[in-house]
């Protein structure tokens, strides 16, 4: 059924367009689709993503808001809460917000967006990269403990992958 | 066996969260009588199925709640649309909605953003209206609320108005709850109140209970079934008065909440002179005691002739084909001179159990003086605890005390399902009884016996035998007049 759910969307969707948290863009990937989102993000200044341009799709569930949307990179990225497997699991981000015992209604996509953004800072940001909520055990191991190894390889993933485009 | 990597274990947390087991049926069951539970349980753990017995003796319903992580929740709100829908007082629901309303103001307070979460508050809206206007109508029908609470998605907005409301009661009256936590109030709140799919812990129904429940003038009450010693289940009260206001009843196993029922209503009991051939039953003799006398195998009849456990328990069996049952059924009016409304067919030696009779005839059993009789027939009607209205010389009055309520379940030993008879002796006029009778399942084996005290205010001495009984209905009949 449609009801609240489709307002909420369209609601969420409107703030976004009209005003988008900075360095982040939302449009629909299929205009006939309310659930499918297409998000691009600037990398942060000052971070290794700095200059690249990030896509994402952010998809909500039919029982929006009662069950969480997923959030996927379809950018690739160095990140410890990035998933770099093979796909279908390529880009999929683990996020304790966007678990569903955790999962609010009253959260909105622009709070889950900014989240996401502040997630690409650097060590001064508010949420730096957040190894115990970790997909890639490795990549938190080394943001731990060898920072500059870390800062290296992310810098060359988004030279790599998320520069230059478009 | 290999530690499982940080990542796996992600995995598995993952893949733990997103699992639903996809259980069938709605999210709110129908109305059903307890025996059905006891059934059910019967098949789980021996200590349920003994204190199951044991509630199916004091309680008359249940309604199954799905378990899918939200029944807690989900039970109490039922409970709460289904109280106010049968109280028959349009102005109460009235003042719910509006005193529902009015949280807008508590929610902004606490910072909650009420513009993005008062779209999913329509249905609640509509709940209510819908409501008021069936009881307005005079037109109770639970379907009014199964309706909207049995469709997912509108059902979880109605939920997750109580959750909000229940949490912003919570932050304002933080110093209540804050002794009873391990956090701060703001920390639980999201934790365990805010998210979409957590069930409702003790505090969380604690804080339901006094934001949303009692402020409304209704009790809740959950009985705990759990594994500890003893054949009662556990009763704990989340508001002050449960008793002489209506009030959700929860049954509680680990892990899952469903609705039930407590009879409140009063209890009918039908005497009827002996002039009839509907039963036969063997005359008392030498019995000591009344209570032997009541425990004596030849108190439990075999008349009955239904052994299946369907026809006597669905609403809908045969025997509510009859017209006669349907009539028998119904609230006798408040003055008739016959019992012919009540008479079984000549093949049926004992009127049949049936299903609890529908809310709407409630008020009006209330309301009616307690007795009616006729040169051939009496009818009581009386309500637990005794009455004070007085029975004049001429009429019986028949007394049931709950004070004296007990059970007891007694194994290897069978009788006729859901069907209760007993025999016993009122030597005079003033005379205060032990009556029990029991039920039994013909799936279990069990027999559940039960005490009541009843007492004979003026009825004619002679012995009575209870032709039928349900929870609801006590039928009792003289065997013989002591001076004839």
């Amino acid at each position: 059924m449609a009801g609240a759910g489709q307002k909420r969307i369209t609601k969420e969707l409107g703030e976004l367009t009209t005003s988008p948290p900075a360095g982040v863009g939302v449009e629909l990937k299929d205009d006939n689709n309310l659930h499918c989102w297409k998000v691009t993000m600037d990398g942060p200044s000052g971070t290794p993503y700095t200059g690249g341009k990030f896509d994402l799709e952010l998809t909500l569930p039919p029982n929006y808001p009662f069950k969480p949307p997923t959030v996927t990179f379809k950018t690739k990225l160095y990140h410890p809460n990035v998933s770099n497997d093979t796909p279908p699991n390529s880009g999929l981000m683990c996020l304790g917000m966007l678990r569903d015992s955790e999962w609010k209604p009253s959260t909105k996509m622009s709070a889950v967006l900014e989240y996401i953004r502040h997630l690409l800072r650097d060590a001064n940001a508010v949420a730096e990269p957040d190894p115990d909520d970790a997909v890639e055990a490795k990549i938190a191991d080394q943001y731990k403990q060898d920072r500059a190894g870390y800062d290296k390889e992310a810098r060359e993933w988004t030279k790599r992958y998320a520069l230059g485009k478009k | 066996m290999a530690q499982m990597t940080p990542a796996e274990l992600e995995e598995f947390q993952n893949l733990s969260d997103r699992y639903h087991a996809d259980l069938p049926g709605p999210l709110i069951g129908e109305k059903l009588p307890m025996d059905v539970l006891v059934t059910e349980y019967a098949q789980a753990d021996p200590t349920f199925v003994v204190k199951t017995a044991g509630l199916a003796a004091t309680h008359s319903a249940y309604r199954a709640v799905k378990g899918d992580g939200q029944c807690g929740w989900r039970a109490t709100v039922f409970s709460y649309f289904e109280l106010l829908l049968h109280s028959g007082d349009p102005s109460l629901v009235q003042l719910e909605k509006i005193r529902f309303e009015t949280f807008a103001d508590t929610m902004t307070q606490i910072g909650m953003d009420y513009e993005l979460l008062a779209d999913m508050f329509d249905y609640t809206w509509q709940l209510f209206d819908k409501i008021a206007e069936a009881v307005q109508n005079k037109v109770p029908d639970d379907s009014i609320i199964l309706n909207i609470l049995n469709d997912e998605n509108l059902s979880n907005s109605v939920v997750y108005h109580f959750k909000i409301v229940t949490s912003a009661y919570m932050q304002l009256h933080a110093d209540d709850y804050e002794p009873f936590l391990e956090m701060p109030v703001d920390q639980y709140r999201v934790a365990r109140i805010d998210p979409a799919n957590q069930e409702i812990d003790q505090i969380g129904l604690q804080a339901l209970t006094h934001a949303v429940i009692s402020t409304a003038g209704f009790g809740l009450e959950v009985l705990y079934l759990d594994r500890s010693m003893g054949e009662e289940v556990t009763p704990h009260q989340f508001s002050h008065s449960t008793g002489d206001v209506p009030t959700i009843r929860l049954l509680y196993r680990p892990g899952h909440y469903d609705i039930i029922y407590k009879d409140t209503q009063p209890m009918q009991v039908f005497l009827q002179p002996q002039n009839s051939t509907m039963t036969h039953i063997e005359e008392p003799q030498g019995f000591s005691s009344v209570h032997d006398f009541l425990f004596s195998p030849a108190t439990v009849s075999t008349g009955q002739t239904s052994s299946s456990y369907d026809a006597v328990f669905q609403p809908t069996s045969q025997y509510m084909q009859h017209t006669s049952y349907r009539n028998y059924y119904q609230p006798p009016p408040p003055t008739y001179t016959d019992m012919s409304w009540y008479a079984p067919p000549p093949h049926q030696q004992i009127p049949p159990p049936v299903s609890m009779p529908t809310e709407q005839t409630l008020p009006q059993q209330r309301s009616r003086p307690s007795v009616a009789h006729s040169a051939s027939s009496r009818s009581v009607t009386i309500s637990p605890p005794p009455p004070s209205a007085p029975a004049t010389a001429n009429e019986p009055m028949i007394r049931f005390s709950t004070s004296m309520y007990q059970h007891d379940v007694r194994h290897h030993q069978t009788a006729p399902a859901a069907h209760c008879t007993g025999r016993f002796l009122v030597p005079q006029t003033h005379h205060t009884i032990i009556a029990t009778w029991g039920f039994s399942l013909i799936s279990t084996g069990l027999v559940t016996t039960t005490m009541v005290e009843l007492e004979f205010a003026s009825a004619e001495p002679g012995i009575y035998t209870i032709i039928y009984s349900s929870y609801k209905h006590l039928l009792f009949r003289p065997r013989s007049e002591l001076n004839d």
